[in-house]
C-alpha cells in the first residue's frame, strides 16, 4: 500500500537555480555584482588617474571632460577614481564589521540560546545594553573617543552588528533547539555536540548569512555618516562619506562632485537591502512555520 | 423553503504566488437560505475557507484576485465592493468568527471592554449605561455563566471554550442576517465542541439568522447542518439538505470520505482510502479534478461534468454517480 | 496472531509505569500535569491513551520517553528500570523507544533529505554508510515510500502524509521496544489519516510492535487500540480493552466523551448538559475525584475521597465510586 502522490517537484539548491526561481532578486542582485566588481577592478581595468593626484589646473571639470568621464572636484582630482576608490574602503568596512559580528555575536548567541539559564541571562542583559543606544550614535561616541581611523571605525560599527547578530543568532538557536526533530534526535542517542553541530549550527547559519546582506547595508551608512561628519577615515583617502563631505561646499558649482558618491551609496544600500529581505524571506519560510 | 440571503455563484478565486497563479476557487456555487445552517465540508486545500473569506471581503488586495463570478447578499452585488462599503456590511450584516478566537480579542483589554467595543461600532449613539447592560446581556446570551464576573476577566483568563463563546458574543453584538464560522470547534475539545455548536444551534434558531459553518468534520455535518456542500479543488461538486445528502450520497467523493472515517462505535477493519493526494492548483485542471483517485473514472471524466440535480434539491456534478437516485 | 490478544494471553510486559507524577512548580500551588498514572503495556499490543486537551497525556508520553523526567514515579521497559539511570545508560535504554511526532513538518531538518532523515538514528548508532543506506532503504519501502522516488527529496517538500511516513520510518530503524505515536494522524486531513491508520495497522501485523498510541480522537483510538486508558486531569480513569470501554463504559467522564463524539449516522446520546465549569486553578489537588463538579453522578464522597482504579471485571477498570454499571445510593439529577 504505497503512496502513489507525486511530491512537490525537487527544487533545485544552488545561487542560480534560487535567482531563477525569485526574478524580484535577480535585478538587485546583478546590480550588486557588478559595482562590486566595479569598485575592486575598475581602477586596474580603466587605467584611472591616482586619485589622490591633486591639479589646480583641471579643477572642478564636468563629467564627460577628456580623461575624467565624471569629472574633477575642488583640487582636480579625478571624480571616478575617487569614487571607486572609497567605495574600496567603504565596502571593506562595512563587509569587516559584519563579519566580526557574525563570528562574534554568532557564537555567543547560539551560547547563550543553547545554554539558557545563568550564561543567556548574562551575555543577553550586555546585548541589550548595547541595542539600547542607537547605533549611529554609539558609532558616534565610540570613534570620537578612540579617534578617526579605519580600524576604530571597524570597532564602533561591530558594537552594533555584534548585539544584533547575537540577538537574531540567540532567537534562531533556541527556536531550533525546541523543535521536535531536534527532540527526535535525542531520542535516537544524540548528545549535545552532535545536536549542535548537525542541527542548530547550520539552521542558524542560514538566517545569519541572510541578515549579512541587511547588515551590510546598515554599516556602509554608519561608515559613510562618520566620514561625513570628519570623524571617519582621513583625507586623503576617499570615502563616500567624506567626498559627500567635500562635495558639500561645491554643491553650487560642481554639483556632480557630492551627487556621484551619493548616488553610488544610495544604489549600494538599496540593492544590499532588496537581496538582504528576498534571502531573509526565504530562511523565514524553510525554518519557521511550515 | 426560505428565502436565499446569500447567493454564490460559479465564484472564481486566483492569488499570486512566487509559485504562479494558484486557482483557488474555480467556480463555486452555493446557497444560503434564511435561518438556515449550511455545513461547507472540505479537506484541505479545497478552498472552504477562501469562500468564507471571499464572501467577508477578507482576501488580501493585492495577491488575490475575485472573479469572474458573483456573490450576492440578497439583492446585492458584493464582488467588487469598495473596502469602505464592505465595511459596513461586515460584522454589521455578515459576522465572522475563527478558528482561534485569540484572533479576535485582545489580550491587553478586559472582555466586557472588547465586546463593548464592538456594540459601539456598531451602534455609536448608544449610551455608555445602555452599552454596558447590553454587553452583560450578550455575554449571557452566549451561556457563560456570572456575566458580570466574566467581563471584568482578561481573555488569558478564559478556556478555549469560553473565549470562543466571547467571539461569538462580539460577532453577534451587531446581529448580523449572516454568521461564517470557520472550524470554530476545530481547535476545542470534544466536549466543548458540542456545547458550543449546541449554542450556535440554539442561537441562530432564536435569531432566524443563517450560518455558514466551514468545517472539515463530517460528524458536525451530520448532526448540525440543515444544507451541506462539498468542497474538492475549488468546487463545490455535491450539497443538498443534509437529511438527503446522508441518506444517498452521489458523489464517489463524497461517499469515500465517508467511508475513511475511523468510528468510535463501528468495528475495526482497514479503513477504506483514497489513493494520492488533492491537485496542486498551480496547474491547470481540466475536466473532473477527483477523476486520478476515483474508482469509476472513465475517459468522459476527463471533461468537466455537467452539473445534476436530483429530487429533494439535491445537486452534484458527476458523470458516474453512486446514489440511488441518480439510477 | 490475533491483533486483540485477550486478557489471558497477553505476554510480557514491555512498559511499566507505576504512580507517575509530573509536577510543574513547587508546594501548594504545584500544577500536577501528571498525577499518580499507572499502566502497562505489554508485548504486540497498541495502548491507546486518550483524553481531552490537559489531560496530561502527552506529558505522560514525554515522562516515559525522559524527554523531560518525571517528579516522581517508576517506569521500566522490558523489566530496566529507567529512572535511576543516568548519561550514557540511559541514552542506551531510550534508543529502545521511538516516537512519531504530530506535526511531520517540525520533526524534521528543514534541510535535510528523506534518506538523512531516516537514517539518522542509525549514524547516531554508529552503522556504517552502506549497511546504513540498506536498511533505510528497506524502511521506505515498507512504509510505502518508493526510495528511488522519495529518498533524496528533501524532507519538507512532502504532502503531510508523506512527510509522517518518513517519520514513522525514522522511528522504527533501530527496531525498538516501544513505539510511542503522539497525535500522529491529527495533523492530517481525513483521507490521509486513513492511509497513515491503515499503514500503522499493516506494521503492527508485521513487525509486530508495541504501541503506545495517545490521541483526543475516539474514533482513532478506537479503531488502532487493543487496550484503552481513559485520562482527565492528571488521572487514569478507565481501562479496559477497546471493545469494553466503548461498549460498556462505566465512568462518567468516558460516558460523557464517547456521547460528545459526533459522527455520521449515529444519533448523539443526550450530551451530559453540565453548567458550564468555571477554571479553577489547578493548584489545590483535590482531596476528592476531579470529575465531581461535572459529574451527574456523583454523591458526597466523590468529593472527599479519591477513587482508586478498581476492577469492575477482568481487564476492565474504572476509578469510580459509582460506576454506571453499579447503582449508586444518591445521584444529583441531571438538568438537562
Amino acid at each position: 500500500m504505497g503512496d502513489t502522490t507525486m511530491a512537490m517537484p525537487a527544487r533545485s539548491t544552488g545561487v542560480f537555480a534560487m535567482l531563477a526561481q525569485n526574478r524580484a532578486m535577480l535585478v538587485p542582485s546583478g546590480a550588486l555584482v557588478l559595482l562590486v566588481l566595479a569598485v575592486v577592478l575598475g581602477p586596474f581595468l580603466f587605467n584611472l588617474p591616482d586619485p589622490d593626484r591633486q591639479t589646480l589646473a583641471d579643477a572642478r571639470l564636468a563629467p564627460l571632460s577628456p580623461g575624467h568621464l565624471l569629472g574633477t572636484d575642488g583640487l582636480g582630482r579625478d571624480v571616478l577614481s575617487r569614487a571607486l576608490d572609497g567605495g574600496r574602503v567603504s565596502l571593506l568596512v562595512g563587509f569587516s564589521a559584519v563579519a566580526i559580528g557574525f563570528i562574534v555575536g554568532g557564537l555567543l548567541g547560539v551560547t547563550a540560546g543553547f545554554l539558557g539559564g545563568k550564561v543567556d541571562a548574562v551575555i543577553s542583559r550586555l546585548t541589550e545594553i548595547f541595542l539600547a543606544f542607537p547605533s549611529l550614535i554609539l558609532a558616534l561616541a565610540i570613534a570620537t573617543f578612540l579617534g578617526p581611523s579605519v580600524r576604530n571605525i571597524v570597532l564602533a560599527i561591530c558594537c552594533h552588528t555584534v548585539p544584533a547578530y547575537v540577538r537574531l543568532a540567540r532567537a534562531n538557536a533556541i527556536k531550533i533547539r525546541n523543535s521536535d526533530f531536534v527532540v527526535a534526535a535525542s531520542l535516537a542517542g544524540a548528545n549535545v555536540r552532535y545536536t549542535l553541530r548537525r542541527h542548530i549550527v547550520p539552521l542558524v547559519l542560514q538566517s545569519l548569512l541572510a541578515y549579512g546582506l541587511l547588515a551590510t547595508g546598515t554599516a556602509i551608512v554608519i561608515e559613510s555618516s562618520l566620514s561625513f561628519l570628519g570623524l571617519g577615515v582621513r583625507p586623503p583617502q576617499s570615502t563616500w562619506g567624506n567626498m559627500l563631505a567635500d562635495g558639500k561646499t561645491e554643491l553650487a558649482m560642481a554639483s556632480h562632485v557630492a551627487f556621484v558618491p551619493a548616488i553610488l551609496l544610495f544604489l549600494t544600500v538599496l540593492n544590499l537591502n532588496l537581496v538582504g529581505e528576498g534571502l531573509r524571506t526565504r530562511a523565514d519560510r524553510k525554518v519557521g512555520a511550515a | 423553503m426560505s428565502d436565499v440571503v446569500v447567493a454564490i455563484e460559479d465564484l472564481h478565486v486566483t492569488f499570486s504566488t512566487p509559485r504562479g497563479e494558484v486557482r483557488a476557487l474555480r467556480g463555486v456555487s452555493l446557497e444560503v437560505r434564511a435561518g438556515r445552517m449550511v455545513c461547507l465540508i472540505g479537506e484541505s486545500g479545497s478552498g472552504k475557507s477562501v469562500t468564507g473569506r471571499a464572501l467577508m471581503g477578507l482576501l488580501p488586495a493585492h495577491s488575490a484576485r475575485i472573479g469572474p463570478g458573483s456573490m450576492r447578499l440578497h439583492q446585492e452585488e458584493l464582488l467588487g465592493k469598495s473596502e469602505s462599503a464592505m465595511r459596513s456590511i461586515r460584522g454589521r450584516r455578515i459576522a465572522m468568527i475563527f478558528q482561534d478566537p485569540s484572533r479576535a480579542l485582545n489580550p491587553t483589554r478586559r472582555i466586557g471592554d472588547q465586546v463593548g467595543e464592538a456594540i459601539k461600532i456598531h451602534f455609536p449613539e448608544r449610551r455608555p449605561s445602555a452599552v454596558r447592560s447590553k454587553v452583560l446581556e450578550h455575554l449571557d446570551s452566549v451561556k457563560l455563566p456570572d456575566a458580570a464576573r466574566v467581563a471584568k476577566k482578561y481573555p488569558h483568563e478564559l478556556s478555549g471554550g469560553m473565549r470562543q463563546r466571547v467571539a461569538i458574543a462580539m460577532a453577534l453584538s451587531a446581529e448580523p442576517e449572516v454568521l461564517v464560522a470557520d472550524e470554530p470547534t476545530t481547535a476545542l475539545d470534544v466536549t466543548t465542541q458540542v456545547q458550543i455548536l449546541d449554542l450556535l444551534r440554539s442561537l441562530q434558531r432564536s435569531r432566524g439568522m443563517s450560518v455558514l459553518l466551514i468545517t472539515h468534520d463530517m460528524g458536525v455535518a451530520a448532526h448540525y447542518a440543515d444544507d451541506v456542500a462539498v468542497m474538492y479543488a475549488g468546487r463545490v461538486v455535491e450539497r443538498a439538505p443534509a437529511a438527503e445528502l446522508f441518506a444517498d450520497v452521489e458523489m464517489p467523493y463524497t461517499q469515500a470520505l465517508l467511508e475513511s472515517l475511523p468510528s468510535a462505535r463501528a468495528g475495526r477493519g482497514a479503513l477504506r482510502t483514497i489513493p494520492g493526494g488533492p491537485p496542486d492548483l498551480a496547474l491547470g485542471i481540466s475536466g473532473c479534478a477527483f477523476a486520478p483517485r476515483c474508482r469509476f473514472v472513465t475517459s468522459q471524466c476527463k471533461q468537466q461534468p455537467a452539473t445534476r440535480e436530483v429530487a429533494g434539491d439535491h445537486v452534484f456534478e458527476c458523470w458516474h454517480p453512486v446514489g440511488k437516485e441518480s439510477r | 496472531m490475533s491483533a486483540r490478544a485477550g486478557h489471558q494471553e497477553l505476554g510480557e510486559v514491555v512498559l511499566q509505569v507505576k504512580d507517575l507524577r509530573q509536577l510543574y512548580g513547587h508546594g501548594k500551588r504545584a500544577f500536577h500535569a501528571v498525577d499518580g498514572v499507572s499502566f502497562t503495556v505489554f508485548r504486540g499490543e497498541t495502548l491507546g491513551l486518550v483524553g481531552e486537551s490537559g489531560c496530561g497525556k502527552s506529558t505522560t508520553a514525554r515522562a516515559v520517553l525522559g524527554i523531560r523526567p518525571p517528579t516522581a514515579g517508576s517506569i521500566a521497559l522490558s523489566g530496566a528500570e529507567l529512572t535511576t539511570l543516568r548519561g550514557r545508560a540511559l541514552r542506551e535504554a531510550r534508543s529502545s523507544m521511538q516516537l512519531v511526532f504530530q506535526d511531520p513538518y517540525n520533526s524534521v531538518n528543514p534541510r535535510w533529505t528523506v534518506r538523512q532523515v531516516v537514517a539518522e538514528p542509525l549514524r547516531l548508532a554508529r552503522w556504517t554508510s552502506s549497511k546504513a543506506r540498506t536498511r533505510v532503504d528497506e524502511l521506505l519501502d515498507l512504509v510505502g515510500l518508493d526510495p528511488a522516488r522519495f529518498g533524496d527529496r528533501s524532507a519538507r517538500q512532502l504532502s503531510g502524509g508523506q512527510a509522517q511516513r518518513v517519520g514513522i520510518a525514522r522511528a522504527l530503524t533501530t527496531d525498538p521496544e516501544l513505539l510511542v505515536c503522539d497525535e500522529a494522524v491529527s495533523a492530517l486531513d481525513v483521507s490521509v489519516q486513513a492511509q497513515i491508520l491503515n499503514l500503522l495497522d499493516q506494521l503492527k501485523r508485521e513487525l509486530s510492535l508495541t504501541t503506545l498510541f495517545i490521541s483526543h480522537d475516539l474514533g482513532v483510538v478506537r479503531h488502532v487500540s487493543d487496550r484503552v486508558a481513559v485520562m482527565y486531569k492528571g488521572r487514569i480513569v478507565e481501562t479496559g480493552e477497546s471493545d469494553q470501554i466503548f461498549q460498556n463504559p462505566q465512568h462518567h467522564y468516558t460516558s460523557l466523551l464517547l456521547h460528545s463524539v459526533l459522527e455520521v449516522g449515529v444519533e448523539p446520546g443526550s450530551a451530559t448538559r453540565r453548567p458550564i465549569e468555571v477554571q479553577a486553578s489547578q493548584g489545590d489537588p483535590a482531596a476528592g475525584c476531579l470529575f465531581a463538579p461535572r459529574c451527574p453522578g456523583a454523591g458526597d464522597i466523590c468529593r472527599t475521597t479519591k477513587p482508586e482504579l478498581t476492577p469492575i471485571s477482568l481487564s476492565h477498570a474504572a476509578a469510580c465510586h459509582f460506576p454506571t454499571g453499579v447503582a449508586g445510593p444518591t445521584r444529583r439529577s441531571t438538568s438537562q
